[in-house]
């Protein structure tokens, strides 16, 4: 199965597929983080500007912190994000799903000027398109990875059906899929619906949608234990 | 379209992420969409480039080339929508599907509406449900409705990592470029591009447009695709349709598993022991006779074999990684299966192999060297350690008034060296002589207990100590001559010299 996750079995037992981003988010996350660099190099130059030379080498020393201090910074201590890439909800993070510490952040932003050789960061984008989870060339050698944050699917949570207890056993993700049956209501048309309860007929016997989704609610514990 | 024969992971996902699972397609079938791309592109880029450098209708040619892309498009998504249930087109189908693909596309591919911005999200609906007329305008509006904005979105994002490609290879040409060359070489390129209309100019822009869009253009056709898909994963379910199939399918395996197991069973109660083996065999149990009470010996293995079973003994598998030194070890280990975590740490055990080979090289030539060096100073090792050296070397060395006497290169008959020198008007040089001949003799003989720091009085009083009266009188008043010779400068008589050599040549003759 093509998928754009990363597997990872924490210590637990729990599997979690951590959902990779690739070059169109990361590149649309650069260029606000890129205009928002610009904002802050213009401010700097008018705050320093009147205070003559010393303006300048403060500036200066500004200019150098904004280079190698902003991406490093944001993603340690702001929960992996800079202001970009919490616009387009991304993350840096380990390539095991743990949060990225200092080494893997100054490592990756070290080697970003490498990333952006020859320049309009042609060998970073190639990397990311090329490589396995969308890695560029400092997110390869420090062992990162830039994932989506976890969002709700959207559901429906109104419309409880009347929970009719299931008589078979189910697998949890089976369970799963039909109470994601029961929550997606909304994004599929009716007809499908019942098509789609058809197809479980050679488990559940006769069931329309409506019953299926009594069957999820019972599975998902709504209503009263029978 | 067989929904269960599906090769990526379906469910509903953020619009970004469907179309990275597009680009993760194209990925997987990289090889058949650039055959593709480069089958159908080249030809067409070759005569654009011809045209822009034979011909003075450049710029319509650049246009043209640019305005027929669109009809890659068809071959690439075929590639990919394909593959998506489990088909494996090779390029050559992908070209085979170019005209059909056109056919059905040419709406979105070659008229104004190849500048819709969605181009690749809704070419979908065109090329892959046939759909015409107004029922494809209606469905364009459903699912253009969902998937025309991030469509676009993907559209100005790949227009720009375009860009990004050509700039990035034309700064590529600059940093390759030797520095002698970089003001001349480089300024004239530069200047060629910033001077439109130079046939020059026309053609490095074509070039480097052509190679942008060819690392570019089929992820954008895969980003289109993914948000196709995804959109209809949601529309329609696709992700419940496919776990629904798999749950009636397993039903109907496990109804299956259930038939076998009942048949085997109902074997076993026949009367056949032939048979009564087979479906023990098959479920793996062994019976055990179900009498009043059991023996002891009849219940220990069956309960043995419970209690090694996996649901009362947790087995773990501990590995420590010792270094082997010698090369027979290292054979026997070859010959057990490498389980997998041995071979991961296989390159580990190789290291440390390595090193110590290194190590045990440097510890040889250290031993050889310590062998050479004591083979070099043999001289002066070899008398110290031999049971009987020569005789000189029993003469015991002394240091007095932090002054060595060496034993080894003291003349043998001192006695008449020093007569020799006095009679040469060496005078102070041969008291000198018999003074340290006679405390050497004296060394020799006796135990003398002498610091090195020793003075000649301390030297008098160490033999008083341990000599007979004759010995320690000469030895007196030697030592008396030699000290007013050395400190006051007075030399004693010729005649009394003479006495004291003459005493010393008998007596040290003696001790010989």
């Amino acid at each position: 199965m093509l998928d754009t996750t990363i597997d990872v079995e924490t210590p637990e037992g729990v599997q979690l597929l951590i959902p990779v981003a690739g070059l169109a988010p990361r590149a649309m996350a650069w260029l606000i983080d890129g205009m928002i660099k610009f904002g802050m190099f213009i401010v700097a130059l008018i705050v320093t500007q009147p205070l003559g030379l010393t303006g300048m080498a403060l500036w200066s020393l500004f200019l150098f912190a904004l280079f190698w201090l902003y991406n490093v910074l944001f993603e340690v201590l702001w929960q992996g994000a800079t202001p970009g890439k919490r616009a387009m909800r991304l993350r840096v993070m380990n390539a095991d799903g743990t949060p990225v510490g200092w080494t893997g952040a100054i490592v990756r932003n070290l080697i970003r000027p490498v990333d952006s050789l020859p320049g309009c960061y042609l060998l970073g984008c190639l990397s990311v398109l090329l490589s396995r989870n969308f890695q560029r060339l400092g997110d390869l050698a420090a062992g990162t990875i830039v994932a989506y944050k976890a969002t709700d699917p959207e559901r429906s949570r109104t419309h409880v059906n009347e929970p009719i207890p299931l008589a078979i056993p189910l697998s949890s993700d089976e369970q799963e899929a039909l109470v994601s049956f029961s929550e997606r209501r909304k994004q599929y048309s009716q007809a499908r619906a019942e098509e789609l309860a058809q197809i479980l007929e050679p488990v559940l016997g006769e069931v329309d949608a409506r019953r299926v989704r009594s069957y999820a609610a019972w599975l998902a514990g709504k209503g009263s234990p029978t | 379209m067989n929904l269960e024969d599906v090769t990526v992971a379906l469910r509903p996902r953020g619009q970004w992420e469907a179309m990275d699972l597009g680009a993760r397609m194209v990925r997987r079938d990289a090889r058949a969409i650039y055959l593709t791309w480069f089958a159908l592109t080249l030809p067409a880029f070759a005569l654009a480039l011809a045209a822009v450098w034979f011909t003075p209708y450049a710029g319509l040619a650049v246009f043209l080339y640019w305005w027929i892309e669109p009809i890659t498009d068809g071959p690439i998504l075929h590639v990919i929508s394909r593959r998506l249930f489990g088909a494996r087109p090779t390029a050559r189908d992908a070209l085979r599907s170019t005209w059909p693909a056109l056919r059905r596309n040419w709406i979105y591919l070659l008229t104004p509406f190849r500048l819709h911005l969605a181009r690749s999200a809704m070419l979908s609906i065109t090329q892959l449900e046939g759909l015409k007329g107004k029922r494809r305008r209606d469905r364009a509006k459903v699912i253009g409705r969902r998937i025309a904005r991030p469509g676009g979105g993907l559209t100005v994002a790949y227009h720009h990592l375009a860009m990004a490609v050509y700039f990035g290879v034309i700064l590529l040409v600059f940093v390759l470029l030797p520095e002698s060359l970089q003001s001349t070489m480089g300024d004239g390129m530069l200047q060629l591009l910033w001077t439109p209309g130079s046939r020059e100019a026309n053609l490095i822009s074509l070039i480097l447009f052509y190679i942008a869009q060819t690392t570019m253009h089929p992820w954008w056709v895969g980003g289109g695709f993914g948000l196709y898909i995804n959109c209809r994963t949601s529309l329609e379910a696709w992700d419940l349709e496919v776990a629904f199939r798999r749950m009636v399918a397993r039903r109907r395996r496990g109804v299956a598993a259930a038939a076998v197991m009942l048949f085997a069973a109902g074997l076993s109660l026949s009367p056949s022991s032939e048979a009564q083996d087979a479906a023990t065999d098959a479920a793996a149990v062994e019976p055990i006779p179900v009498t009043g009470y059991w023996k002891a010996n009849e219940v220990a293995p069956p309960l043995r074999r419970v209690q090694e079973s996996d649901q009362f003994v947790s087995r773990e598998t501990t590995y420590e990684y010792e270094y082997r030194w010698s090369r027979d070890a290292d054979e026997e280990e070859a010959e057990e299966e490498p389980t997998a975590e041995a071979r991961d740490w296989n390159w580990l055990d190789g290291l440390f192999h390595v090193f110590a080979i290194f190590v045990e090289f440097w510890l040889w030539i250290v031993v050889a060297l310590i062998v050479l060096i004591l083979f070099l100073t043999r001289n002066h090792w070899l008398g110290a350690i031999s049971p009987s050296g020569p005789r000189a070397s029993q003469r015991a060395s002394i240091r007095v008034a932090g002054e060595l006497i060496d034993a080894a290169d003291f003349p043998e008959d001192y006695a008449a060296v020093a007569l020799k020198l006095w009679r040469e008007g060496r005078a102070r040089e041969a008291l000198s002589l018999l003074f340290r001949g006679r405390l050497l003799d004296a060394a020799q003989r006796f135990d003398l207990a002498l610091p090195d720091s020793a003075t000649e009085g301390m030297c008098v009083r160490a033999v008083a100590k341990q000599a007979d009266a004759a010995f320690t009188q000469h030895f007196a008043s030697l030592t008396q001559a030699w000290v007013a010779c050395a400190y006051a400068g007075r030399l004693p008589e010729a005649a009394q010299f003479q006495r004291l050599a003459e005493h010393a040549a008998v007596a040290g003759g003696d001790a010989a």
